[in-house]
């Protein structure tokens, strides 16, 4: 039965084939009769179609790609800042809490009108930026949403050390409304959240040239930075010499100034840093000497395995066979 | 006090840690002449030449914003830690 239906098969494709031979003879043998008469007008509309289409694909296809496309250029991506000898950054440094004090001072003073720092509570200040008083009193500055009162209504309470610094905006549409579209980001976390890190903040804020670069094209509203992927940036410079006072006397200049509220951002970021540091010292030192009393504990107990004297006394010569 | 006050001025004066401003785009200046950076700022300042001369012609073709990267990474790079011995 296979075999018959299988015979079969091959004999349909033979028959398929000739059955299409036959076809395209028929057709050709048909075609030189007068239905299908060449008609100019019909071949001319069609050779003139064919050619309004195949020259309009080109060029559309040559609109679509044909130009130079400006696409991963180097202001696409943005100048790769420079790396700077932070000295929080080696491994047996701490922070230099002077200069998250004047940081604060100056994210404070400059960068809190737009930007918001909203993960970073009043008591995590204390101790590491500001005195206990320093913080109550910053906190009690602003008010917040208390508890009801008896008639349900939420009234306003001076703030406490438990509260989170105050945003410049209510939220992200206020922001962007403020600020020509351009939404200021959060510099909680900052420093973790840009490639880059410590030195792109540090080059973004002190890098803002002079003068743009010949040539290039500034959209309105906007700013050269070079370190801004796509070089157009909505913040204007706002560091300047002596914009700040600082209250231990560091002379403020742009570059201090920004190294302070870098650091400050990236204290921000990882306040757990120091105490990291601390704690790896701590296994580092604890693993190791552990390590060399597990060597020194292996040695010893192996030692009488390691010492002993294999001998072989052989039995002394005699004439006696065995 | 007052002699102590015009000690410290003195002392102030000469040590050079205080009397410097701590100013990075003025060291960068400074790289940006200097004979490392001297490939790089040639290449800007031609293209700036250039650029310039289109705009004349109306319309410029270009930009200088690759020279300019190059630029400011080397004098960047020059800069950094003489940047860093000045700030506190």
């Amino acid at each position: 039965m296979l075999a018959r239906s299988c015979l079969r098969s091959t004999r349909t494709l033979n028959g398929l084939r000739n059955g299409a031979n036959n076809v395209t003879k028929r057709a050709a043998s048909t075609s030189s009769g007068a239905a299908n008469e060449a008609v100019p007008t019909r071949l001319n509309v069609a050779a003139a179609a064919s050619t309004t289409l195949a020259v309009g694909s080109m060029a559309w296809y040559y609109h679509l790609y044909g130009p130079v496309a400006f696409a991963s250029t180097p202001a696409e991506e943005g100048l790769h800042p420079t790396k700077y000898p932070w000295v929080h950054e080696q491994w047996f440094k701490t922070y230099d809490h002077q200069a998250l004090r004047r940081g604060f001072q100056v994210y404070q003073e400059v960068c809190a009108s737009c930007h918001s720092l909203e993960r970073i509570p009043y008591r995590s200040l204390v101790g590491s930026i500001l005195t206990v008083d320093e913080a109550k009193e910053l906190a009690e500055a602003n008010e917040y949403p208390g508890e009801p009162n008896e008639q349900g209504d939420i009234e306003m309470r001076p703030g406490k050390l438990a509260d989170y610094l105050p945003s410049p905006y209510k939220n992200e549409e206020a922001a962007r409304f403020a600020n020509n579209g351009a939404l200021p980001p959060d510099l909680s976390l900052i420093v973790k959240a840009r490639h880059g890190g410590c030195n792109y903040i540090f080059s973004l804020l002190t890098g803002y040239p002079e003068e743009p670069p010949a040539g290039t094209v500034v959209a309105p509203g906007m700013n050269f930075n070079p370190y801004f992927p796509g070089t157009g940036i909505a913040m204007a410079r706002v560091l300047y010499d002596d914009l700040v006072e600082y209250e231990d006397g560091t002379t403020a200049s742009t570059s201090q100034m920004a190294k302070d509220v870098v650091e400050f951002l990236n204290w921000a970021a990882e306040p757990e840093m120091d105490d990291r540091k601390k704690m790896g010292m701590k296994v580092l030192v604890v693993t190791a000497s552990l390590w060399a009393m597990s060597v020194w504990v292996k040695r010893y107990k192996w030692a009488w395995l390691k010492s002993r004297k294999l001998a072989y006394d052989p039995p002394a010569e005699s004439k006696v066979r065995h | 006090m007052g002699l102590w006050d015009a000690f410290s001025e003195i002392v102030e004066s000469v040590t050079p840690w205080s009397t410097v401003e701590a100013e990075a785009p003025a060291q960068e200046q400074e790289c940006k002449n200097a004979p490392q950076c001297a490939s790089a700022k040639h290449h800007f300042d031609h293209c700036v030449e250039r650029v310039q001369q289109q705009e004349e012609d109306g319309g410029a073709k270009e930009d200088c914003v690759e020279e300019f990267f190059h630029l400011a990474h080397c004098a960047t790079d020059c800069a950094a830690p003489k940047v860093w011995a000045r700030l506190k």
